[in-house]
């Protein structure tokens, strides 16, 4: 945990593979598609795993006296009975679940942990920039890749529609990119209120 | 224009110049919008960290399939060619065919039941010997598959740092020779050779792994008095 919220490389590689073996050997029930699941199966990881990847660096998974604990989507931090991988998965068949139904304004959480925190630790704090990349996590991955072609690639929106050649008309994109930042907006906001930041 | 318009044409430097200037003005007196500047500007960050992310995911992901690949290719040219000399090897030495004269009744080997891990039809070659009787040929057979897979570890174990997929190549090779050291042992004493093979009973059995119940059965049966 520590070696992942301080970027260690070698940290982040033996991590990553480790999961992705346990994801490969546990996959079957999780994919939708029927033929050629290869390119399906990794991008559904890699979806999953980003949340996961965020949720340690962020602290919204730590450890406190030998436990992993979460923050749960009340903002209390709770001790976890799954193991990361198992957890990972949990997100996974979420992911793919969000997938099915696009149109779905919030993913589910997650397997919410059972045991509250024992407080003779502190809570570690969650900055608003993860709480942004969680949010960011969180939307759909339609809203991702237009606010990422926009705000990132700095593609304007006739460029995007070219890009993604949907058939939409640009006042199409514009609004559902307008969705997307509202949708953003309120859990962000939501999420800021939760913390008191 | 909406806010969230006026932010992007903002930030995308697409204002003119008196545009951008009113902008910064009105950023001062309204702090919904400046809060909203805030957000999108978190957002931005947001969207870059989680693409440096994805390149390393793809980077990684790269080096995984190439492992893979890797040590897919590698098994598959190692198991045709020990299928294609196992049975040439049974076909020729069938004629020289012989007979444990020891007494000793070795297990039939199948390395059907090691399939499932892998690399282990590298060693059919053996067991059909093994199963034919043919000792003396599954000796040397053994022997030579040793050393190579030996030869395959020291290279490994010297490289100064092991890659992922190297690990993964030093395991494999680890168990197949945990499998083919298992061989020697019951070939040696079917060519009564007791006292080798005891010798290499006497670590084998303290060794985890599939054979691990076998080994130490035979170690207690051979030091038992009435053997």
């Amino acid at each position: 945990m520590r070696g992942l919220q301080q970027k260690e490389e070698a940290v982040e590689v033996a991590f990553y593979t480790g999961c992705y073996r346990y994801f490969k050997e546990n996959q079957k029930g999780l994919l939708t598609c029927k033929n050629d699941c290869a390119e399906e199966a990794r991008d559904l990881f890699q979806d999953a795993y980003l949340i996961l990847w965020d949720e340690i660096t962020s602290r919204r998974i730590h450890i406190r006296n030998n436990c992993l604990f979460r923050y749960d989507r009340k903002g209390d931090s709770r001790c976890m009975s799954a193991t990361l991988q198992t957890y990972l998965m949990s997100i996974i068949k979420n992911k793919g679940y969000e997938r099915v139904r696009e149109e779905e304004l919030y993913v589910r959480d997650p397997e919410d942990p059972e045991d509250p925190a024992d407080p003779s630790e502190p809570e570690p704090e969650i900055s608003r920039e993860d709480i942004v990349a969680l949010a960011v996590d969180s939307l759909p991955k339609r809203c991702q890749e237009i606010l990422t072609l926009f705000y990132y690639e700095q593609k304007s929106l006739d460029e995007i529609l070219a890009v993604r050649k949907e058939n939409i008309s640009k006042d199409g994109l514009k609004s559902g990119k307008s969705k997307c930042m509202g949708q953003l907006r309120e859990r962000i906001l939501a999420e800021f209120k939760k913390y008191r930041l | 224009m909406d806010n969230q318009e006026r932010i992007d044409a903002y930030l995308r430097h697409e204002l003119n110049e008196a545009d951008r200037k009113l902008f910064e003005e009105e950023l001062e007196s309204n702090p919904s919008l400046a809060k909203d500047l805030a957000l999108t500007k978190s957002l931005v960050k947001a969207l870059e960290n989680r693409q440096q992310k994805i390149r390393k995911m793809e980077r990684w992901q790269q080096r995984l399939d190439a492992g893979e690949r890797a040590a897919s290719t590698t098994r598959t040219l190692i198991r045709r060619m020990v299928i294609i000399s196992g049975i040439a090897a049974c076909v020729l030495l069938g004629f020289f065919s012989q007979n444990s004269q020891t007494g000793y009744q070795l297990p039939v080997f199948e390395s059907s039941d090691l399939a499932y891990r892998g690399q282990f039809s590298d060693i059919e070659s053996i067991d059909c010997l093994l199963n034919e009787g043919k000792y003396k040929q599954a000796l040397e057979e053994i022997n030579l598959q040793e050393k190579e897979y030996a030869d395959v570890i020291a290279h490994l174990v010297s490289a100064e740092q092991l890659k992922e997929e190297q690990i993964y190549e030093k395991e494999l090779t680890e168990e197949v020779l945990y499998a083919l050291t298992w061989r020697k042992i019951n070939v040696l004493l079917a060519l009564g050779k007791k006292n080798e093979a005891l010798q290499i009973l006497h670590y084998y059995r303290f060794i985890n792994g599939l054979y691990q119940k076998d080994a130490n059965r035979l170690w207690t049966g051979f030091k038992s008095p009435a053997l």
